[in-house]
């Protein structure tokens, strides 16, 4: 587990430097086919808690990149084989949002989050913790949209609106049956639909004696309603006011770890909390 | 704490609910009758445990067939029969009465109450059945939560606010046990759930939220929200609800051996995954399933 923060710019082929810098440092991650341009494959590769899945960023823009997860990936023909994960349900792209400034990156084992220092978007990338580890069922959180990025897609729910062009997309490349997936976080209202965007509640977290009640959020997938498993150190709070929850930057100690509150200010102003480490 | 099965005892009847109260409450050594000369039909019952820093009075005013009227108060006069203190005798936002509906002779099969040493929650359930083909029941719940700060006095009742007694009809009841605050003004509609504080931490009389309430920065709380907790590996995920104050926005404490489940669709979504009227086992402790049938809210209570 790895915390790292720092700069970058929203050039063509700046979240590929703080990944190729970063990402790799944990075994369970590489950079498995790099394609020119700006466009590589990152490979999650943990066979013995069943976590394989390929990260494709197409990182030749500026402003933002473009993501994919692919059930496999083929070196000789440079292309993705199996499962590909690349649009949200109305078929708008998905992207991680660049800006010029800072950036953290939290690398784990079988997951990372991306987080824009400046805007506090969060993008999640990986398993959560799965109720059913013998499953591989990797997930995106991240935006659908490039032209007005005020959404926050981790502090969000799922946001796969009426338009193709989707605020925020929460996705899974597989879930429990095997299926690409809208997924919603726990209380996510009336998700009726694969692409229903509904609403959360305002998740109230800190107690009268001031403490602080963390829980990492329960994730489901459409179609059967299951728990697939939880955030991984996160506990997304969604709430547009600071009194339900900490206010953006402030951050808690639990049992002598730090967890941070990363939220917007456009958008829905939605946060989520974050253990940095 | 104990859950007792007690059958069609209170059927439609003045009464009828204060006799059960006075059979049961006192069974647990912190609940007594505080006055047993305060009226015909009228029942007065105290929960004290002055270790814990639980005091509260709940007054029963049962005096129609089928529904009865509550208030909580912080203390009462036996001798001149009215309450002493503060009191929540009506919902905050619209001035409602505080009702338990005692179900009607087309529904009712039986009732169950469970008893705790700071709080009792009154289980009824019907028979009748809905197009999604689930039972009605009602339940209520009136004393303390699990709080996180125990040296305050915070009693609550979760109850409804309308006399309406079917307790489902054309798809439109709930169960309160399984809804957000739902103090609309003059609202006479069967979905009149209401959570209330006597005292919430700053000792003021507040409305009350469950974690899945939209957004309540009115009186009456938002949406509904889906409360998914059926895990793929086919196990049940408790998470007893997180009551938080409308005046504070902090958590009061824990809705003691309930499970809310909110969440509009329709059963075949899966949502409901636990199934109306069954009862499962948790690690050892059996909770029952519970919901009317309107937006297919419900919730799982704990029958220990």
């Amino acid at each position: 587990m790895a915390w790292t923060t720092g700069n970058m710019t929203t050039a063509a082929g700046q979240l590929l430097a703080v990944l190729d810098a970063n990402l790799v440092t944990n075994a369970y991650w590489d950079i498995y086919d790099d394609l020119g341009g700006n466009v590589k494959v990152y490979r999650q590769n943990d066979a013995a808690r069943n976590s394989v899945f390929y990260v494709k960023l197409d990182d030749s823009n500026a402003v933002f990149t473009v993501v994919e997860l692919w059930e496999g990936w083929d070196l000789v023909a440079h292309a993705g084989t199996g499962q590909r994960l690349y649009q949200g349900s109305l078929g708008s792209l998905l992207y991680i949002i660049k800006s010029t400034d800072g950036w953290a990156l939290r690398v784990r084992d079988n997951n990372f989050i991306f987080i824009d220092t400046v805007t506090r978007f969060g993008n999640y990338v990986g398993q959560l913790n799965r109720f059913d580890s013998s499953k591989n069922m990797p997930i995106l959180i991240c935006s659908g949209e490039t032209a007005t990025p005020t959404y926050n897609p981790l502090g969000a729910r799922n946001y796969d609106g009426a338009t193709a062009n989707s605020r925020t997309a929460w996705r899974c490349l597989f879930n429990e049956d095997g299926n690409i997936k809208t997924i919603f976080p726990w209380a996510q209202q009336s998700s009726a639909t694969e692409n229903s965007v509904g609403g959360t509640p305002a998740a109230v977290c800190q107690t009268i004696l001031g403490e602080i009640r963390i829980r990492e959020t329960p994730v489901y997938s459409m179609d059967k309603w299951l728990l697939m498993g939880v955030l991984d150190g996160v506990m997304h709070t969604n709430t547009t006011d600071d009194s339900h929850a900490l206010a953006d930057g402030e951050t808690v100690d639990v049992n002598g770890v730090i967890w941070e509150m990363i939220k917007s200010a456009g958008g829905d102003a939605v946060g989520f909390i974050v253990e940095k480490v | 704490m104990a859950w007792y099965d007690v059958g069609p005892a209170m059927i439609d009847g003045a009464g009828a609910l204060k006799a059960l109260l006075d059979a049961y409450l006192p069974l647990n050594p912190y609940w007594s009758i505080k006055d047993a000369a305060a009226g015909a039909n009228i029942g007065v019952y105290r929960n004290h445990d002055a270790a814990r820093n639980s005091d509260f009075v709940l007054y029963v005013d049962d005096t129609a067939a089928s529904y009865s009227y509550v208030q909580l108060w912080e203390d009462w006069d036996a001798v001149a029969h009215a309450g002493v203190g503060a009191s929540v005798t009506t919902t905050l936002y619209s001035a409602r009465l505080l009702t338990f509906l005692k179900g009607t002779s087309r529904e009712k099969i039986g009732w169950s109450i469970r008893v705790s040493d700071h709080h009792f929650l009154l289980h009824g359930h019907g028979t009748n059945t809905t197009s999604v083909g689930n039972p009605s029941t009602q339940t209520y719940y009136v004393g303390q939560l699990r709080r996180f700060d125990e040296s305050k006095n915070m009693p609550i009742c979760i109850c409804k606010s309308n006399t309406n007694t079917i307790w489902h009809s054309a798809g439109q009841t709930v169960d309160p046990i399984c809804m957000r605050n739902w103090d609309v003004a003059g609202s006479t509609e069967y979905r009149a759930a209401i959570l209330v504080a006597l005292f919430d931490e700053t000792g003021a009389a507040s409305i009350l939220h469950p974690p899945a309430s939209r957004e309540p920065n009115v009186n009456h709380s938002g949406s509904y929200n889906v409360q998914v907790i059926r895990t793929i590996s086919g196990e049940i995920l408790i998470e007893e609800a997180v009551i938080y104050s409308h005046n504070t926005k902090r958590l009061m404490g824990i809705l003691d051996g309930v499970v809310q489940l909110p969440g509009s669709g329709s059963s075949t979504s899966g949502m409901m995954q636990p199934g109306y009227f069954s009862v499962y086992e948790v690690d050892g402790v059996f909770w029952k399933v519970v919901g009317g049938n309107s937006n297919d809210q419900g919730a799982l209570v704990r029958m220990s």
